[in-house]
Formats: C-alpha cells, structure tokens, sequence
C-alpha cells in the first residue's frame, strides 16, 4: 500500500492493470452478460420473497408491529405483565 | 475531479464507513440468531436490545455515510456515476439497502420493546428478524464483490462521453 503523500494516489482510480483490463474488455456500450445475470437472480429472489409474503401471514412492511419506534402500541400486550 | 489528497482521504472513509456496515451486519445476524434459537430469555432480551442499538447507533448511520461517500467518491473520481455497470448496480443496491435498512428498523424498536416486557413463554412467539438481516448481509457481500472486481461494462452514457472526452477513458488515462 503507498504511503508517500508524493507518490500517485490511484487506490479510487481505475488505472491498475485490471481496471484497464476490466474496463479495455467492455468496449462498446452493449450490456455485459453479468449485469442480465444479476438481474435475472434479483428477480428470482424477490420472486421467492413474494411467494413467502403471500404464502405466509401476510403480515408484513413498516410499521406491521405497531406503529414503529416511536409508537409504542404493539399488538398482544394485553397479556403482557 | 478530487486531488490526490482528498480522494485518498475520501476513499478512506468510504472504506471504513462500507466495512464497517458489513461488519455491523454480520454482528446483527449473530445477534438474531441468539434471538431467534436460544431458550434463556435474558439472553434473548438481551439479543434484541443489541440489535436495536446495533441497527439505530452503527447500521442506519453507516448506510447513509455509505451512500454519502460513495456517491462523492464516484463523482471526485474518473470512475464517474453513471459511467460504468459496476458502479450503477452497486449506487443501486446500495441505496435499495439502505432504504430497506430505514423502513425496517422501526420495527426492531417494536419488537425490541416487546421482548423487553414478555414472558418466556411469549419471548417463544416472538418471531425473529433472521430473514432480513441475512438477505441484507448478502445483499452487502454482492456489492463489495462488486466493488472489488469492478466488472467490464460502459454504460450508453458512460460510452458515448468516453468517445467525446477520450482524454476522460479512466483505463487509459494515467495521472502524472
């Protein structure tokens, strides 16, 4: 890691050799196969999310325990102490 | 774009404040897990106490500083914001996270105040938040592989100023 203030900070720039490969490689403006495999398991995963939400008790979401920090009602404290 | 002072010193907090979210994350999914499993009720009091402080005190402001920095760096850099795929996703889930992150932690401090006052029997019914801090652990990983690997792919707009500024192309343009 550098250290010298004098010497070129390019830890945040892409200037080493794999970012210049990285970036040589992706030439042109077309989407790289990665960004549509991300996607497709995004959607497979919120897909699964669904399934479970709807499957499940559906009780879901901000504020689905009662009005959140600051709220202070939450459900089934009647049988609390 | 930043001098060579100031991105360094940028990078520095991204990093800290990135990591350290990822590291406050997996703390968390200790935590929950103690919550979820464990049959002493002090200790699950006690889990849930944590995570709440846990989520409001070191989550919820890392995530913003995230987004913060990242956002500065990615401008102060040649990497640019809407330059290239890697750091579009990664803006992305970053934000997605955080937003999640904001929306659900009002819902620790509820639960958390349940857990504080019900009996063992109750603590048992509770419910745990094992679901959404794994997701969200993942969800971190993914960007931090991302962040590391940096992956090939310009955007439409990234591509078309890398062709009127090519003194701008980021894998071509070395600093003196």
């Amino acid at each position: 890691m550098t250290t010298s203030s004098d010497r070129p900070d390019r830890s945040s720039e892409p200037t080493d050799k794999a970012d210049t490969a990285a970036t040589q490689q992706g030439a042109g403006h077309e989407r790289p196969r990665w960004v549509l495999v991300l996607a497709v398991a995004a959607v497979l995963v919120l897909i699964v999310i669904v399934l479970v939400l709807v499957l499940g008790d559906g009780e879901h979401g901000p504020g689905r325990h009662g009005g959140g920090m600051h709220g202070g009602i939450v459900t089934n404290l009647s049988s609390l102490p | 774009m930043f001098p060579p002072r100031v991105r360094k010193a940028a990078l520095a907090v991204h990093l800290t404040v990135s990591v350290g979210w990822v590291g406050a994350a997996g703390a968390y999914v200790a935590l929950a897990v103690a919550a979820a499993r464990s049959d002493d009720a002090e200790l699950t009091r006690g889990a849930w106490s944590a995570m709440e402080l846990i989520g409001w005190y070191v989550l919820v402001p890392a995530a913003i500083a995230t987004v913060f920095t990242g956002v500065l760096l990615a401008l102060g850099t040649r990497w640019g914001l809407l330059r290239h795929y890697w750091v579009l996703v990664s803006l992305g889930l970053t934000v997605a996270a955080t937003a999640v992150l904001l929306l659900h932690m009002p819902d620790v401090s509820a639960l958390q105040a349940r857990a504080s006052r019900a009996s063992a029997s109750e603590l048992e019914t509770l419910g745990s938040d094992l679901g959404h801090s794994t997701l969200g652990l993942l969800l971190l990983l993914v960007i931090l592989v991302l962040n590391v690997y940096k992956p090939r792919g310009w955007t439409r707009r990234g591509w078309r100023l890398q062709q009127e500024q090519p003194d701008r192309d980021p894998s071509t343009t070395r600093r003196a």
